[in-house]
């Protein structure tokens, strides 16, 4: 498939939190299905729930444990390519840190690396989010 | 899909097609990707809905 990079990307969301279509670029240039990520400044980076990262084979370097609002849970580091925005208008990152955990939380685009990369606006009245890259 | 899951994907992983309509649903995260490979990249996309009163942090 033919992705064309951009530097800014502009979204509508129909459920309460702002959500943001991402995908994630594997090894052999594959790709995962689109997936939907949380927009999360309070996540200082992205997270995913350890059976994403099993699926497709991720690896995974143990961290310490996390203490989350469900209890102490079990990380690990991963790095990763990632494409936010749908396939044919996304913003590239490559060989990113992201942290998965062992419980079964939704995707969570927190700070590290799309809050330091981009201008992020969320439009909460009107459910619109606009990126836009450096 | 089984009529009676029809309204309630709370906490569940779900296949959404271009419509936002859900066409497949598992509390199994593994389960949809599975599913999601069947289409191709961008005609779905998977989502877990969340518990409207359920707050998130980790």
């Amino acid at each position: 498939m033919k992705t064309r990079h951009t530097n800014s990307l502009a979204f509508s969301y129909t459920e309460p939190l702002p959500m943001i279509p991402l995908r994630f670029i594997l090894k052999n240039n594959e790709s995962t299905p689109l997936m939907v990520g949380i927009l999360d400044s309070g996540s200082n980076e992205i997270a995913i729930p350890l059976k994403i990262a099993q699926e497709y084979n991720f690896e995974l370097n143990k961290r310490p444990p996390s203490f989350t609002a469900g209890g102490k849970v079990q990380s690990f580091s991963s790095h990763v390519n990632i494409n936010i925005g749908i396939p044919q208008k996304e913003i590239e990152f490559k060989n990113i840190e992201i942290c998965v955990l062992d419980t079964n939380i939704p995707i969570l685009v927190g700070i590290y690396p799309l809050f330091l990369d981009c201008k992020v606006s969320i439009d909460g009245l009107n459910k619109k989010i606009l990126l836009l890259k450096n | 899909m089984n009529k009676n899951d029809t309204n309630n994907f709370n906490n569940k992983w779900v296949l959404i097609n271009k419509k936002n309509e859900v066409i497949f649903s598992s509390k199994n995260v593994k389960d949809v990707l599975k599913k999601g490979k069947e289409f191709k990249i961008g005609e779905v996309k998977i989502e877990k809905k969340l518990d409207p009163k359920s707050c998130y942090f980790y």
